[in-house]
């Protein structure tokens, strides 16, 4: 059976390990590689700290929730939030460029992300929550996928 | 996280246990606030044991390469891990800090 693991916490970031530690559970469940694990921890790091620090600015603390959902060699994360809209084309690429003392700090959250993840979608719900898919392939660590069907 | 703090001369290393992410920076950037000075403006941070960073982590050690440069000093890594030297590189980071493979050899290179 395809591992699929969901977690809904308040978007603080005492709620951050928790989330990380999810993901931790599921690559380890499903067999990701470390390097592409890494990339999952990474994004989903990103995203939830986005959420926590801006998604509910000037609103009452929201819920965070966070979905893992095995496909065949490939993780499915959706990151959820009922905040502020933030699609990843209102988001600028930072000038990696600019020489140290240029560099502004921060801005690099959403540029890691697209970087680590094979592809990226936003949507706003009817409802107005929001929704962020990110799909990470991957070639499992120890031979073909545990639900891989015989032939 | 943790710190193990040593000096070599004139030269601060702090190594880095385990990861850094938007909970624990802080603590690092506290760490490193009260290590650099215009008496103790070089440091290395030796990665050794440092599994993971994200971007949160970045915004720390820039940080901390900006205030030591202000100074006349450095920031410098020892021992980046693969996960977090792709970070670094990816973030574009490899080219503004200087990277060694070792806390020894980091140290060395400020008598350079």
């Amino acid at each position: 059976m395809a591992c699929a693991l969901q977690l809904s916490l308040p978007a603080v970031l005492d709620n951050l390990p928790r989330m990380l530690a999810l993901v931790d559970t599921a690559c380890a469940s499903i067999g990701v590689p470390p390097e592409a694990a890494y990339d999952v921890r990474l994004a989903v790091d990103e995203m939830c700290t986005n959420v926590i620090s801006h998604g509910y600015e000037g609103l009452p603390t929201g819920p965070m929730s966070l979905q893992l959902v095995e496909e065949p060699q490939q993780l499915v994360i959706r990151l959820s939030d009922r905040g502020h809209a933030c699609p990843p084309d209102v988001v600028p690429e930072p000038d990696l460029a600019a020489p140290w003392d240029e560099r502004p700090i921060g801005g690099l959250g959403w540029h890691l992300t697209r970087q680590v993840m094979d592809s990226i979608s936003y949507e706003t719900a009817p409802d107005g929550e929001h929704h962020l898919t990110l799909v990470k392939r991957f070639t499992p660590a120890n031979g073909p996928a545990p639900h891989a069907p015989n032939v | 996280m943790k710190f193990d703090v040593s000096h070599d001369g004139a030269v601060c290393i702090v190594k880095v246990i385990g990861s850094i992410d938007g909970t624990t920076s802080q603590e690092l950037q506290d760490t490193l606030g009260k290590l650099l000075g215009p008496d103790r403006k070089n440091m290395v941070i030796d990665c050794t044991e440092l599994s993971y960073t994200s971007s949160a982590g970045l915004r720390v050690l820039l940080g901390g390469v900006k205030d030591s440069r202000r100074m006349g000093g450095d920031l410098r890594l020892a021992a980046v891990q693969a996960g977090v030297r792709k970070v670094l590189s990816l973030s574009g980071f490899d080219g503004i800090l200087k990277i060694y493979p070792d806390a020894s050899v980091a140290t060395q290179s400020f008598a350079a």
